[in-house]
């Protein structure tokens, strides 16, 4: 009997250390180099959206798309203040390079600032180095990024009192695939991972664009 | 004497087994993470709450002394439109757990009083309206689709 009970007791032990048994790592493990199939939905032509315009880079130099010398790239809107979607999107991309290998040098990072109060070039470059992959940070005054949010069909808008520093602007989220014609053929969600990304790019590239 | 040495060995098992939650019965927080901020900006917590008990809980502040301010953000996010405001509480109903992650709920360490770098910690000590506060330490990391 007192054997029965020792062997149960073991048992239920085990059982319960399996039961409190810590769970996967939840921290975002890296993609893995061999990633996993995506069906790769097909590029589009958004006639309606996108276009040209001319900001100011992190350098303090001029740019329009037309400097992207044939490059394909990925434009998206946000802010350096911005605490989780920016950082999510800039660090995808570094994932989305990673993916695309040797043509990566074909493919630029615009990011657009919707803060042209706290966006300095100076601010840009600081930010944009710390994700290091080349990204060009563009910025203007409020109505030239009215302009062009408004020609991407993006919204940005923010609530701030006079001498607040630390506000925070809602903006929109999609991130836009731009061919070397300067036309969006795709918009990618927030949700929307660098498997993905890279596929349709790669799409892009194969298509002899 | 084997017996008392089986009830050691189950205690023994179930503490190991259990490290890595804070509990203040009924509530516990586990996972905590925060996201390496780029120089200068704002950095984003992340965490699960675990509501064991049979009524709602509210996790109602949260303070840290990396930053001079800490705040609960709530994301909406809906047709490519994300819009960001602070929050008072997040409520965890009875027997649920609610995560604060990335594009959802979560914690803003703001005014940040030393840079905060992959592989530091950060205590947090969180405030439910219930009176519970516990403490638990949340790892930097660099977050999002960083190959390390």
């Amino acid at each position: 009997m007192r054997r029965i009970n020792i062997w149960l007791l073991c048992c239920c032990a085990l059982a319960c250390a399996l039961a409190c048994a810590d769970p996967p790592d939840p921290v975002e493990t890296p993609a893995a180099q061999t990633a996993p199939a995506v069906e790769v939905p097909p590029l589009q032509d958004y006639g309606g959206i996108g276009g040209d315009f001319s900001l100011v880079d992190q350098q303090g130099e001029p740019f329009a798309l037309k400097d992207l010398d044939g490059r394909a790239a990925m434009l998206f809107f946000g802010y350096t203040f911005c605490p989780d979607i920016c950082p999510v999107t800039l660090s995808k991309m570094g994932r989305v390079y990673q993916l695309l290998g040797e043509r990566e040098e074909d493919l630029a990072t615009l990011f657009i600032s919707v803060d042209p109060e706290r966006d300095t070039a100076e601010k840009l470059k600081e930010y944009l180095a710390y994700f290091d992959i080349g990204a060009i940070g563009l910025h203007g005054d409020k109505s030239q990024i009215d302009e062009v949010i408004g020609q991407y069909g993006g919204h940005y808008s923010f609530d701030k009192e006079e001498g607040q520093t630390d506000y925070f602007v809602d903006h929109s989220t999609y991130t836009y695939l731009i061919d070397e014609k300067g036309k969006v053929r795709f918009l990618f969600r927030q949700s929307d991972g660098p498997e993905l990304m890279a596929a349709v790019t790669q799409q892009l590239f194969a298509n002899g664009e | 004497m084997v017996q008392l040495c089986a009830y050691a060995f189950f205690v023994a098992l179930f503490s190991a087994g259990c490290a890595e939650q804070e509990i203040g019965d009924p509530i516990a927080v586990r996972d905590a993470w925060i996201r390496e901020p780029p120089p200068r900006s704002p950095a984003a917590g992340y965490l699960v709450i675990e509501n064991r008990g049979g009524d709602s809980v509210e996790l109602i502040a949260a303070e840290t002394q990396a930053a001079e301010r800490t705040e609960i953000h709530i994301m909406e996010h809906s047709n490519g439109r994300m819009t960001m405001r602070k929050a008072d509480s997040v409520s965890v109903p009875a027997g649920e757990e609610i995560e604060l992650e990335s594009g959802g709920t979560h914690l803003m360490l703001m005014q940040l009083r030393q840079p905060l770098k992959a592989g530091d910690e950060v205590e947090l000590q969180l405030s439910f309206a219930d009176g519970t506060q516990l403490k638990i330490m949340a790892p930097v990391r660099k977050g999002g689709y960083a190959s390390n």
